[in-house]
């Protein structure tokens, strides 16, 4: 049985720190062994969920939902209004995207996602988070200085521009759809795509047509 | 408790490691990691709360220092404890001493494309009319003392303004409990000015998920 007591938990975290090597690799490999001896894993089922990470889930997939919310503007209103029922559409729902929230930037609206108390991250629809999302240095500021954060990116929001920070605090998970570049009338869907950055998503890039420089 | 955790509007002065590629897993037993997580089912009373609980009570120490998902194997390893399921010595060895719980059969690769696909719904019937509309004014408790809970501390006795009803949602506060109870969960909108001393005059603003019960009338 599961005990919610949160003494018995630190006196435990305590043992593990003394007992456990710790060098993270032999720590999983450790854990692993023992969850596969018990049968409460299949080693098996693991390496199917690192290739699916590792070739079909990812930012390419929130690029195309963007893409699509560019091309055809009935797929964009139904992104808006509810975003799992669209990306579904795509069957890119999954984990952490039952209540997934899109969000557009416009000439006057930049938004920013952040996870202030965890590292919260929509995996089904951008992959596996960048090591920065989930570093303290992003967490405690993205809420108090978006835009210095985003200036750490390279990239400069005007003072015109209102800065909206979504705190992943709830299930609700925040897509950004940032502006199409100017200059990218004739291109597809697909060539669109390829455009998207996954930090565009996030919200610490904007993007530029190709060639357009920085 | 410290709350290690709630770091937002904390000052840090250590610049972002901006530079990173798309590459999903950087060493190997990250995403050993990764599929650990998603193929171990688990325990009945695990509930995502009590998963998020005891990762925030991880000592400061391991918690600021160690890496990622390396915390993510150590919550699976004290929640393992906690519910009898191995013993510390089992998990510093990887190899089982007493007998084996009795789960049925674990997840198969045949299973992951399907179980891949199923989002999870946190939401409940409302089971009362909300108390605040969009638009209403609202104030965030202080919400002292140990537990979990959602409502970061940066935003603790701040005035701001219901932009969305979420409809019921369960309450992780008692999720990390063991115990199912939903309330009506509202995005609300703090304005910066609000916020932080040096945000005078910026009309940036900062939206979070909050359920009912952290927010009172103003």
């Amino acid at each position: 049985m599961t005990n919610y007591d949160s003494k018995k938990i630190v006196e435990i975290h305590e043992h593990l720190h003394s007992d456990l090597p710790s060098d993270p690799a032999l720590r999983v490999k450790a854990l692993e062994s023992l969850l596969v001896e018990k049968g409460m894993v299949d080693s098996a089922a693991i390496d199917a969920w690192i290739d699916l990470y590792a070739e079909e889930i990812g930012p390419k997939r929130g690029a195309r939902v963007v893409a699509k919310a560019w091309t055809d503007p009935a797929f964009r209103a139904r992104l808006l209004a509810d975003g799992t029922a669209a990306i579904s559409e795509l069957g890119y729902q999954g984990h952490a995207t039952g209540h997934l929230k899109a969000v557009e930037n416009t000439p006057q609206v930049h938004n920013l996602v952040v996870c202030t108390l965890c590292s919260c991250y929509p995996f089904s629809l951008l992959g596996i988070s960048p090591g920065w999302y989930r570093l303290q240095e992003y967490r405690s500021r993205a809420v108090r200085d978006p835009r210095g954060v985003i200036k750490e990116f390279g990239v400069t929001i005007g003072d015109d521009v209102e800065i909206r920070v979504w705190d992943s605090t709830a299930e609700l998970r925040y897509l950004v759809v940032p502006e199409r570049p100017a200059g990218t009338d004739t291109l597809d869907e697909a060539a669109l795509a390829q455009l998207v950055t996954r930090n565009s998503m996030i919200g610490t890039d904007i993007l530029r047509a190709p060639g357009a420089g920085r | 408790m410290p709350r290690t955790h709630d770091v937002g509007g904390k000052q840090t002065t250590k610049p972002i490691d901006v530079v990173e590629d798309e590459t999903p897993f950087k060493v190997d037993w990250e995403g050993r990691a990764w599929g650990i997580n998603e193929a171990l089912e688990g325990h009945p009373g695990w509930t995502l709360d009590w998963w998020r609980y005891v990762r925030e009570l991880i000592p400061a120490e391991d918690y600021l220092t160690r890496p990622y998902f390396d915390q993510w194997m150590q919550v699976y390893a004290a929640m393992m404890v906690d519910s009898g399921l191995a013993s510390v010595a089992e998990i510093a060895r990887g190899k089982a001493v007493g007998p084996n719980p009795d789960f049925g059969k674990p997840m198969g690769a045949a299973d992951v494309a399907r179980i891949s696909r199923i989002a999870r719904d946190y939401s409940r019937p409302a089971t009362q009319a909300p108390a605040f509309a969009i638009g209403d004014r609202v104030l965030s408790k202080t919400i002292g003392g140990s537990g979990h809970t959602r409502l970061p501390s940066y935003a603790m006795g701040k005035p701001g303004i219901v932009e969305a009803y979420h409809g019921n949602h369960l309450l992780p506060d008692a999720g990390a409990m063991g115990r199912e109870h939903a309330e009506p969960l509202y995005n609300i909108a703090f304005a910066a000015a609000d916020l932080w001393p040096e945000a005078r005059g910026r009309r940036d603003r900062v939206f979070i998920d909050l359920w009912e019960s952290y927010l009172e009338q103003p």
